[in-house]
């Protein structure tokens, strides 16, 4: 339930819509167009194994560079966000 | 030294550290229920991580993994995936679930439907689902971990003594520590489980010639076998969502929700996590050299897949190597097992036995209230593992296909304003009504679902009649709403979050 005045920032709509292609190609490239390959083998693994195996280091990449960047959301000053008693 | 002794001492030292580390723990304890149950919500980063991957990691990771490599080829490879959905999962919903426990004083995932839906029942029906659908999820845990306590001792323990004797430690170091005692253990568990998984599958894939060789030979002698059978694809996608999202909502990770200090600790999970999820490489080596060492799976103890690296270590490998993965293999069994039993019992002391038996209860008399009822669900679990057979991923989907189906009402409550109770009740009953029609009915999941999809398809109903009976029926009580979209802006604007 995020208020109107806390909108998602455009670096952490970024982030989520990277995660989101992360996903979608872990999921279905590789059972629904890249089905019954084993080749190439890449790094000695068949097709599906070393696709997502690339697809879990990108995930991996992009989860760090959100935590880096504080998941795109603006840091507040830490004076204010212990101001106010919930 | 022979070998009977040698697996002995292997044994004896899995066991007794535990509990070491279990009465360690019990001196830093304070006599309240909320120590007990959550760790007073102070539990740090490094323990955070280590109890959150240990428990969700299993005997279901640790045996059911190799099994399904071994029977369905790259099947269970959407683990990779899962494990960060998972992780992204505790950040996106779990910080928001730890936000709300600490404003609010949750102790179970009961304390939040009675609170942010204004519903008893709701939070008691939930309740009863998370009990329901972690027994037997815990029972896959001690068969597991008892049978790797039998084959690592040369069989000189027999199955229920082993299994006697994994829930017998559990038993005493959580009954001494409570929850700090767990995830103090699971810092142990976790380093073990993770070295064990990579080191194993290595190892058992040295055997046939390493990796790359072992795949060129597993596609000439077995083809397909490298590549997702025809009509699968369905498979694949329901498991990389059920597993990780009914594993987020069962009660054990509640706790781990409730028990954090720090908000950072939920920005980095999502990347340790999905870091560790690379000793999955483990399990997919470990099943793929097995169907070379074994092609048939009547050759393997007991005839069940899930058993393919007890046969392959204690066949080929060094009788002390062998112990102690083995012995890894059952710290992932216990791992879990503990957080369960602890939160099963946490169910019941806070959401039953609190509100419905005694409500006069002390702080000391709830802890011993959730020690006895520790006892219980313990016993009813070894019961089940000693008269209940099946092939440990089979049985865990079922149960995570149910806990999934809270998810729904969960994340309506988090970001959704409209959410009714009408409309999560009737949303998780669909769903789990169908789940239970699909798994013991011979009515099948419509068209694609069919192959393995049918969690999914509950899933998928379950939300849709959540939209559509919350959309038509009376929205929560203005006061409340009032109060919730207060607290839900104060996390948005990090009110008394990082500090």
């Amino acid at each position: 339930m995020r208020p109107d005045d806390a909108k998602m920032s455009g670096k952490s709509k970024l982030i989520w819509i990277l995660l989101l292609i992360g996903f979608m190609c872990m999921e279905f490239p590789g059972v629904l167009f890249f089905k019954n390959m084993s080749e190439p083998y890449i790094f000695g693994f068949p097709f599906i194994y070393a696709f997502n195996l690339i697809m879990w280091a990108y995930m991996v990449v992009v989860i760090l560079i959100a935590y880096l960047m504080n998941w795109g959301e603006p840091v507040l000053d830490e004076k204010k966000q212990g101001g106010d008693d919930v | 030294m022979s070998q009977n002794v040698i697996a002995l001492l292997v044994i004896g030292f899995f066991m007794i550290f535990p509990l070491a580390i279990g009465f360690a723990a019990r001196s830093k304890s304070r006599s309240t229920a909320e120590d007990y149950f959550i760790q007073s919500r102070a539990m740090g980063g490094i323990a955070v991580f280590f109890s959150v991957a240990a428990t969700w990691w299993s005997a279901f990771a640790f045996l059911g993994s190799n099994g399904y490599f071994y029977t369905t080829g790259p099947m269970y490879w959407t683990a990779i995936a899962w494990n960060v959905l998972f992780g992204v999962l505790y950040y996106g919903v779990g910080k928001k679930i730890w936000y709300m426990g600490k404003l609010n004083n949750y102790v179970t995932a009961t304390d939040f439907f009675n609170h942010q839906y204004g519903s008893i029942k709701l939070g008691n029906f939930v309740a009863v689902i998370l009990i329901v659908c972690t027994v037997p999820y815990l029972q896959i845990q001690l068969s597991g971990g008892a049978y790797l306590i039998q084959v690592a001792s040369g069989e000189l323990i027999p199955f229920a003594l082993a299994a006697m004797l994994f829930y017998l430690v559990i038993i005493i170091y959580v009954w001494a520590g409570g929850i700090r005692a767990i995830a103090w253990c699971d810092i142990f568990y976790g380093v073990l489980l993770f070295f064990g998984m990579v080191f194993a599958g290595f190892y058992v894939a040295s055997l046939v010639g390493g990796p790359a060789s072992m795949f060129h030979q597993v596609e000439r002698i077995f083809p397909g076998h490298t590549t997702l059978a025809e009509g699968r694809w369905m498979n694949w996608l329901a498991m990389f969502i059920i597993t990780p999202v009914g594993s987020f909502m069962g009660p054990q990770l509640w706790a781990r929700f409730y028990s954090v200090k720090s908000a950072k600790t939920f920005d980095i999970m999502p990347f340790l996590l999905a870091a560790a999820a690379i000793a999955y490489i483990g399990s997919m080596l470990t099943g793929n050299a097995g169907k070379l060492l074994y092609p048939d799976v009547a050759e393997l103890v007991n005839g069940n897949a899930d058993y393919i690296l007890p046969t392959v270590l204690f066949n080929h490998a060094p009788f002390v190597l062998g112990s102690v993965l083995m012995a890894c293999g059952a710290a992932a069994a216990m791992s879990t097992a503990n957080a369960q039993v602890l939160a099963l019992s946490t169910v019941y002391t806070m959401d039953i036995h609190r509100k419905y038996i005694n409500k006069n209860l002390t702080e000391h008399k709830l802890i011993w209230v959730g020690r006895w009822a520790l006892l219980i669900f313990s016993a009813a679990a070894y019961i089940m593992a000693l008269f209940v057979p099946g092939l440990l991923v089979t049985i865990g989907l079922v149960a995570l296909g149910g806990t999934a189906q809270v998810m729904i009402p969960t994340c309506g409550a988090l970001f959704w304003k409209r959410s009714t109770v009408a409309g999560a009740a009737s949303g998780m009953a669909v769903g789990l009504g169908l789940l239970v029609l699909f798994t013991f009915s011979p009515i099948k999941a419509p068209g694609p679902f069919i192959s393995g999809g049918g969690a999914l398809f509950a899933l998928i109903c379950n939300l849709a009649v959540f939209v559509i009976v919350s959309s038509v029926t009376k929205p929560r009580p203005e006061k409340l709403m009032t109060q919730l979209k207060q607290q839900y802006s104060d996390f948005y604007h990090k009110v008394n979050m990082y500090n």
